[in-house]
């Protein structure tokens, strides 16, 4: 999320010390949750600061909502090929980082936490519509850079 | 028109129940919508499958650290250095006697015997008038060659020796040297006994242990 191990670190003691002093007011169903929703808001004020302070570029522009479905350039490793290699991986990070924040926090919540949409609306503290639009966005631009290494995509 | 826009929730299963089933409908009878969705699937395995960062330092263990440590550690660290208080103080405490022991430490040792036999001696014939100051008299002067130091005391008794008769001679010097004997005897084994119980190299393998006990804690504290 944050792409730095050391501010990931900073980021969850801090939340994990304002959750821990905080317990007393937890109310709710969902403990784990709850946990992600605080280390979340506090990445978001890490991503915030960070900009404010100029250290990375700003967020990439928001397109609208027909985002383009990228086609593959030239035809390139199959999906076995490039999925069992690391270098997969790493376009996919190369990806999330290219994503907003928030699109970046709702697709990772849902896609590697599990959360339904309904708790990641909870978490990030907004509408479950702008929930949906911000995995299927994040998503998609995932998955266009894949494509545009060449990715076909078509199993797995 | 294509439901690409909801393939993502189509995928989650967030759509509701009539929107899942147009998207349903659309999929089996579209050519390009198939394929997408399962990109978007591929797509969001991958995101699955990104290496979780490994922390470089335990995070939730630090705030879950034992709260007792901290005192702990003073604590300790306190008692190693009581005690290695304690071991200068015996060790000065042990050496004195042993500087002076020509004649000090034997000297010290009959006084008290001498003081002993001075209290029940005293306390026993308290109540007779006539007696008591013949009988609080008489018993110090056995007492007095004990509390001078030893090298006395064989000469005090050769003179009795040299006084009295040879045949009674004997059995006399018997009588006197065993209370003198039993004396030092006790003094012998008080001493040993003292000198385990203080012993200065108890309070340093005390202080040892204790700021071993107070090294690792803090180790543990830092670590964490």
């Amino acid at each position: 999320m944050l792409r730095q191990s050391a501010d990931a670190e900073d980021v969850v003691q801090d939340a994990f010390l304002s959750a821990w002093r905080s317990l007393p007011s937890f109310e709710g169903s969902s403990f784990r949750a709850w946990i992600f929703r605080i280390v979340t808001n506090r990445a978001l004020d890490k991503l915030r600061a960070r900009r404010r302070h100029g250290e990375v570029p700003l967020e990439p522009p928001v397109g609208d909502e027909d985002v383009i479905w990228a086609e593959p350039v030239a035809p390139g490793p199959e999906l076995a090929d490039l999925a069992g290699d690391r270098e997969a991986l790493g376009v996919v990070e190369e990806a999330l980082a290219t994503l907003s924040a928030d699109q970046r926090a709702a697709l990772l919540l849902r896609d590697v936490e599990g959360f339904a949409y309904e708790e990641i609306a909870a978490i990030t503290a907004c509408e479950i519509g702008t929930v949906k639009s911000r995995i299927h966005r994040g998503r998609l631009a995932v998955r266009n850079v894949l494509v545009a290494r060449g990715w076909k995509g078509s199993a797995g | 028109m294509h439901p690409f826009v909801d393939l993502s929730a189509y995928l989650d299963g967030a759509l509701d129940e009539p929107r899942r089933a147009e998207v349903a409908a659309h999929l089996a009878g579209c050519s390009v919508c198939p394929g997408r969705l399962a990109q978007l699937r591929a797509t969001a395995s991958l995101i699955r499958r990104l290496p979780s960062p490994a922390p470089s330092r335990s995070l939730v263990p630090r705030l879950a650290a034992p709260f007792w440590i901290a005192p702990l550690r003073t604590l300790s660290a306190v008692a190693s250095g009581l005690a290695v208080l304690a071991f200068a103080a015996t060790t000065l405490i042990a050496s004195a006697p042993a500087a002076t022991s020509a004649g000090g430490a034997p000297a010290a040792a009959p006084a008290s015997a001498a003081s002993n036999l001075e209290r029940t001696d005293s306390s026993s014939p308290s109540s007779s008038f006539g007696v008591g100051p013949a009988a609080s008299g008489q018993p110090l002067a056995p007492a007095a060659p004990a509390a001078q130091p030893s090298s006395s005391a064989p000469t005090s008794d050769a003179t009795k020796r040299s006084a009295q008769g040879q045949g009674a001679a004997t059995p006399v010097a018997k009588g006197e040297a065993t209370p003198e004997g039993r004396a030092r005897d006790a003094v012998a084994q008080s001493e040993p006994i003292r000198r385990e119980v203080a012993s200065p190299w108890l309070w340093l393998a005390v202080a040892i242990l204790f700021g071993a006990l107070a090294l690792a804690l803090q180790r543990r504290l830092r670590t964490r």
